[in-house]
């Protein structure tokens, strides 16, 4: 990857953590934000910045570790993000590059969701995929979900809110490595920055501004994700969330997101339809026997059923009822919540 | 003069006969006691001394010198007393008898006998090495009681004993008893039809004790999964004579075994979550004592909270449960214990323990869930077949349609699966499905296109790990022979593939 003069001058910038992120975004030219640095960094920024090792060694660097950077002059980068207040002077990226220039849809929630939401995320976003990349976080619960469920496709954009050089949450490492296999990996922060409390909000409005909407599967009251809804609105994008029953911690935020107009959304359609795209026929059910069609509608009645009442419903026994219960589970129509309990997906 | 007795050491679950020598010879007065006695043995001295004296004979004011033969194996515990004072007897002409008799039992310093512990394996050991006709303490009657083909005596003292052999007295052997009697005699205390609802880990108790497999039931706290594997011994096939005896022995051995003489019901052990290793397993400085995996032998170990058990204790599960032995080796050597039991585990799904509650919040993140998860590594859970989620319900809503099943007629299907079981795997030497390996479930466990079709399908939607197939495939075999199948139909795949619940993703 070659970088243009004033490319490589924002690369650069970008790499000076003395500089505060508003600092690097200032100016585009790099001379000017040089005039513009504060003082006390002056003669550090100065320093680095007509440093030719520093220069050459961080340049290196990023190619070593296969990473990519789309600098704000590079005609790569993606236009909805250059309307959003401070857009990043980089993206540092690892992955599949086409995908910054296609149709972009966000899905963020909470790292607390129930199990159903969880398993609808992962399901809506499998669908989405259809029309829109998927960009998300890569948080554990809903972030984790709708990068699961668009990962088959290939489009997912993850952004982190840390380095390269960190896979976090650790638990998703798996999962980062088979998001830049496939998808595709941003982060504005240069590879040695670590994950950082505060770089988690501001990185939201990445995932905003990079997308022509935004779903919010489960939201607390205060919740990241309710930021990520508040750049989408600030920048004219469009908000959907899942609605929840009263009552339901991780969803009271969804629920204050659609009271104030945002779109409830319950299946794709509702995300569709908003963006007048053609409203594919829903899938024909797989043909499911009368035992699994009556299983089915009894756990629809509620949204979720407790295995030995549905057998006790159906006048059947209970162990009868496990094969039927766990085809339904393989085939993605419900989910386990624990404790024989079982949620309509 | 010389005399010569005969007594049996104990090496694990072996006994190794011994020969007491006792010299007597005019000179300095002396007590020498060689063939490697511990400490126990050694004190025995005094015991000797004073039981002696206190059943109105003299202890010899002369040079005494005691040989336990073999001089190369290690002499443990106090059932030598008896053998000692008698062959002190007969060495100063106090006592003239015939003593084709092996003697066991622990003296006194009255001359009562007392029990001692490990008869049972010695009494076993010594009758398929010949040996006829034994005097034991007669606390230990009972548990003597059961073994056929020997002459027993039963004594209270040394006294007593003396009479017995010089003809002063006559006494009758012990009575053999009938082990099938004493096993109709007894209960267990629990019952299946009193846990309300669980159908589905019930369900899975009975696959699992019908294939022999290990299972882990998850749930929150207080929802029941301690009385239900207390339940699991309820409907496991009652124990063969053989098989009583067999873990009876362990018992001995280990001294806890009570008044009954024998264990007729199966064992369900559950040591806490702070037991080291070593009483798991089993071990010992001097003498190697088997732990609670061999006294769980034929019947149940239970680890209630799997995750608070130290790691090393844990692993050191894998192999037991993979060769139902386990060698315990030490400096003195080596000493192989049986350990055929069931696996039991409960663990909370999470550590506030309300994950899949109805009611309650889990307030524990993802992160917090995994790491409580992988306290149990995977090759611990990969030897597991069964993962129940018990229901998380109230008590008062657990669904009871009033007709609870009882253990009773559990076992029945249970026992009628076993047999199908054994007749298949009789070939191979096997008795029940979970002991399958990779040549048997190619074998016997041939898969229709459709289940195999149903299997890829489950891994790809449940996550499963690649470990788990086989596992699958033998409980499905189990609920095949439950349902009296000949093949393993698609249903069987599917609510096999459901039982894996833990398994980390």
């Amino acid at each position: 990857m070659t970088y243009t003069e004033e490319e490589q001058n924002l690369i650069i910038l970008s790499s000076i953590d003395e500089l505060k992120s508003k600092e690097k975004l200032s100016a585009v030219k790099a001379e000017d934000l040089i005039k513009t640095a504060p003082s006390g960094v002056y003669n550090i920024v100065k320093h680095k910045f007509y440093d030719k090792a520093y220069r050459a060694e961080v340049l290196e660097n990023l190619h070593k570790k296969g990473i990519v950077c789309v600098t704000y002059l590079s005609p790569d980068y993606p236009e909805n993000l250059k309307h959003i207040d401070e857009p990043p002077a980089v993206l540092y990226c690892k992955g599949n590059l086409d995908l910054l220039k296609t149709n972009c849809f966000s899905v963020v929630g909470s790292r607390k969701s129930t199990a159903t939401a969880i398993a609808q995320c992962k399901k809506i976003c499998g669908e989405i995929t259809e029309a829109f990349t998927v960009v998300t976080g890569m948080a554990e619960g809903a972030d984790s979900a709708a990068v699961e469920g668009a990962l088959p496709s290939g489009k997912i954009i993850s952004v982190l809110a840390n380095g390269f050089d960190y896979f976090y949450p650790a638990v998703n490492r798996g999962l980062i490595e088979k998001v830049a296999n496939d998808g595709l990996l941003i982060s504005e922060y240069p590879p040695h920055i670590p994950p950082l409390k505060y770089n988690f909000p501001v990185r939201n409005r990445i995932i905003a501004g990079l997308s022509r909407g935004t779903l919010v599967v489960s939201a607390a009251k205060k919740s990241g994700a309710l930021i990520t809804a508040r750049y989408a609105l600030e920048y004219g994008r469009e908000v959907f969330a899942f609605p929840y029953n009263a009552g339901i911690t991780s969803g009271a935020g969804c629920n204050g997101l659609i009271k104030n107009g945002a779109y409830l959304t319950e299946n794709i359609l509702d995300i569709f339809e908003v963006f007048g795209l053609d409203l594919e026929k829903p899938k024909a059910l797989p043909a499911l026997s009368d035992i699994e069609k009556a299983v089915l509608e009894q756990i629809k009645i509620s949204g979720e059923g407790f295995l030995p009442a549905i057998a006790r419903n159906l006048e059947t026994f209970t162990y009868q009822l496990i094969p039927v219960v766990t085809k339904l589970e393989i085939m993605g129509l419900i989910t386990r919540l624990g404790g024989n309990r079982y949620g309509i997906v | 003069m010389l005399s010569k007795v005969t007594s049996f050491a104990l090496s694990g679950l072996d006994g190794i006969p011994v020969e007491v020598e006792t010299d007597i010879n005019k000179g300095m007065v002396s007590y020498d006691l060689v063939g490697l006695p511990d400490t126990a043995v050694k004190e025995s001295k005094e015991r000797v001394r004073s039981a002696i004296k206190n059943s109105r004979f003299v202890f010899p004011v002369n040079k005494v010198t005691i040989n336990l033969a073999p001089a190369d194996v290690k002499k443990e515990g106090a059932h030598y007393d008896l053998p000692l004072a008698i062959s002190i007897l007969i060495a100063s002409d106090q006592l003239v008898a015939d003593t084709d008799f092996v003697f066991l039992g622990e003296l006194a310093l009255d001359g009562a006998l007392r029990p001692v512990t490990g008869l049972l394996p010695i009494l076993i050991s010594a009758r398929d090495k010949g040996f006829k006709k034994f005097i034991i303490p007669f606390a230990n009657a009972n548990e003597a009681s059961y073994i056929e083909g020997i002459e027993i005596y039963a004594l209270h003292s040394l006294r007593e004993t003396v009479d017995f052999l010089t003809g002063a007295v006559t006494l009758t052997p012990v009575a053999g008893r009938s082990y099938i009697a004493t096993r109709t005699a007894k209960e267990y205390n629990c019952d299946l039809s009193l846990v309300r609802g669980q159908k589905v880990a019930k369900r899975a108790l009975e696959i699992a004790v019908a294939g022999g497999h290990n299972i882990l039931l998850a749930g929150p706290p207080g929802t029941g999964k301690t009385m239900l594997a207390r339940c699991i011994p309820t409907i496991m096939p009652d124990m063969t004579f053989e098989e009583a005896l067999e873990v009876t022995k362990i018992h001995s051995v280990a001294g806890d075994l009570g008044d009954e003489g024998i264990v007729a019901l199966r064992p369900f052990r559950t040591p806490h979550h702070t037991a080291s290793t070593v009483s798991l397993c089993g071990g010992g400085n001097t003498r190697i004592l088997p732990g609670e995996i061999s006294k769980a032998h034929k019947g149940v170990l239970f680890l209630d909270e799997l995750p608070e058990y130290t790691r090393h204790a844990l692993e050191s599960l894998r192999q037991p449960l993979e060769d139902k032995v386990i060698t315990v080796t030490r400096a003195g050597g080596a000493v192989t214990f049986p350990a055929d039991f069931i696996l039991c585990a409960s663990m909370n799904p999470c550590p506030c323990g309300n994950y899949g509650s109805a009611y309650l919040q889990c307030t524990c993140t993802p992160a917090q869930i995994h790491k409580y998860r992988s306290k149990v590594s995977g090759p611990l859970l990969d030897r597991i077949d069964l993962q129940v989620e018990v229901d998380g319900v109230k008590y008062d809503e657990l669904i009871s349609d009033g007709k609870e099943e009882s253990s009773a007629d559990v076992k029945a299907r249970v026992e009628r699966a076993r047999l199908i079981q054994r007749e298949r795997l009789s070939d191979d030497n096997m008795t029940v499905n979970a002991l399958m390996g990779e040549r048997q479930i190619k074998k016997y466990c041939r898969l229709s296109k459709e289940c195999e079709d149903i299997l890829r399908g489950a891994f790809e939607a449940m996550h499963l790990s690649a470990r788990a197939r086989s596992r699958i495939i033998k409980v499905a075999r189990t609920i095949a022979d439950l349902e009296l199948c000949e093949n393993i139909q698609p249903e069987h795949i599917l609510e096999a593939s459901s039982y894996r619940s833990m398994d980390l993703k």
